[in-house]
């Protein structure tokens, strides 16, 4: 079939800023965002490609067997009230309100817009220990940018936070321990003065 | 109806020390990972893998609450692959995939063939001029979402998730037609 389905959910075209958070796309299909809000987002795909493909992957992803939650019949409102199947309603109604109430774990970023727009800006894949400097792309006037260094198996070397200039170098002294050759990873976020946050994704600095 | 998480079957293991929990948190994330990158991102997967490793330290670190849960990181790996899709967007590397959308289309014209001119205007037209309940559900059902999929997502039964779809699918067909595209 030639369709091209791209200018149906049109993606170039797409209002960007008007993009919900992944978070947020994640948590309407697991059916946890308030109907209202979830109506929005859906209405939102039908002009932007992108959000409408990442509602599809995260479709996907929710449908595996890892995370497939157990199916909970929905009861109308209605049924709750004849005679013994009331009874049954509400005790079913009681054990999904028992389901809905236990304390959820804490969401990953809701609300916040983080784009992954930040990049490294290295000079090289290696740096001496006297001169770890890391540098990345700007992202914009009034930024604060938070950095965290590790090693590949999440030991924190070092970290640093409300950095106004984009770049930092890590203090020779919390290199010590790494023999040269040590692969580390670093990754920074910037909070915007919109409230927004955009990150980098980790990248790969071996210590010479 | 929004369903609970399904977390108590795939806690993390009762492992002392940083290692084995970061051992777990690296085997769910790369088969979060695996399920649900395009294509396009499998090469940079083990990148990816990484960057939500950070995420996650970083969480731990800023609130001193260790990870417990797989379907906490499965959202972590979520967000990271949106975030890497919308960046390639952004800097024109990627284009969007709306190839699983094409099998629907019969549906809504109910022929199969090549797409006549100004459809996907009509369409989009067509689409925001359903009634709300029922264009949720119609969109869902051309993402590919089956009934009890959709039904959660709208909070409501599956039945009736089937008859907003039927009834919005018909509706989309005698808006096309009222545009002269019918089949």
């Amino acid at each position: 079939m030639s369709t091209d389905w791209a200018s149906v959910f049109q993606s170039r075209a797409a209002p960007h800023g008007q993009c919900a958070s992944p978070a947020e796309i994640w948590d309407a299909v697991l059916g946890k965002l308030p109907v209202g809000r979830t109506r929005a987002l859906l209405d939102h795909t039908v002009s932007c490609g992108e959000c409408a493909q990442l509602w599809r992957i995260a479709r996907d992803a929710q449908a595996s067997d890892e995370l497939r939650p157990a199916v909970v019949e929905h009861i109308p409102p209605w049924r709750a009230w004849l005679g013994w199947g009331g009874l049954v309603g509400l005790s079913a109604a009681a054990a999904v309100a028992f389901l809905i109430l236990r304390p959820a774990e804490p969401s990953v970023e809701r609300g916040r817009a983080t784009t992954g727009a930040l990049s490294a800006r290295m000079p090289s894949t290696e740096l001496p220990r006297d001169g770890f400097r890391l540098q990345w792309t700007p992202a914009g006037d009034g930024a604060r940018y938070r950095v965290l260094v590790t090693t590949t198996d999440l030991t924190v070397v070092d970290t640093a936070s409300a950095l106004s200039t984009p770049e930092y170098q890590v203090p020779a002294p919390r290199l010590t321990p790494f023999a040269a050759g040590t692969t580390l990873l670093w990754r920074v976020e910037a909070q915007l003065p919109d409230g927004k946050t955009v990150s980098s994704s980790a990248t790969a600095v071996t210590l010479r | 109806m929004p369903l609970p998480e399904r977390d108590e079957s795939e806690q993390a293991p009762d492992v002392p020390g940083d290692a084995g929990r970061a051992h777990w948190m690296r085997r769910v994330l790369e088969r979060a990972f695996s399920r649900m990158l395009p294509a396009a991102l499998g090469p940079a997967r083990e990148d990816l893998v990484q960057t939500a490793l950070l995420r996650v330290l970083e969480r731990r670190e800023r609130e001193k609450e260790p990870v417990r849960t797989a379907s906490y990181l499965w959202k972590v790996a979520f967000t990271v692959t949106a975030d890497e899709l919308r960046r390639r967007r952004r800097a024109g590397e990627e284009s969007v995939d709306d190839t699983a959308l094409e099998a629907h289309l019969h549906e809504v014209r109910g022929v199969e063939g090549p797409r006549p001119v100004g459809l996907g205007v009509a369409l989009r037209d067509c689409l925001q001029r359903l009634a709300t309940e029922r264009r949720g559900a119609v969109v869902l059902h051309l993402q590919g979402f089956a009934a009890p999929e959709a039904a959660r997502v709208l909070h409501t039964g599956e039945k009736r998730v089937q008859n907003l779809t039927y009834r919005g699918l018909a509706d989309l067909r005698n808006c096309l037609t009222r545009k002269g595209l019918s089949p």
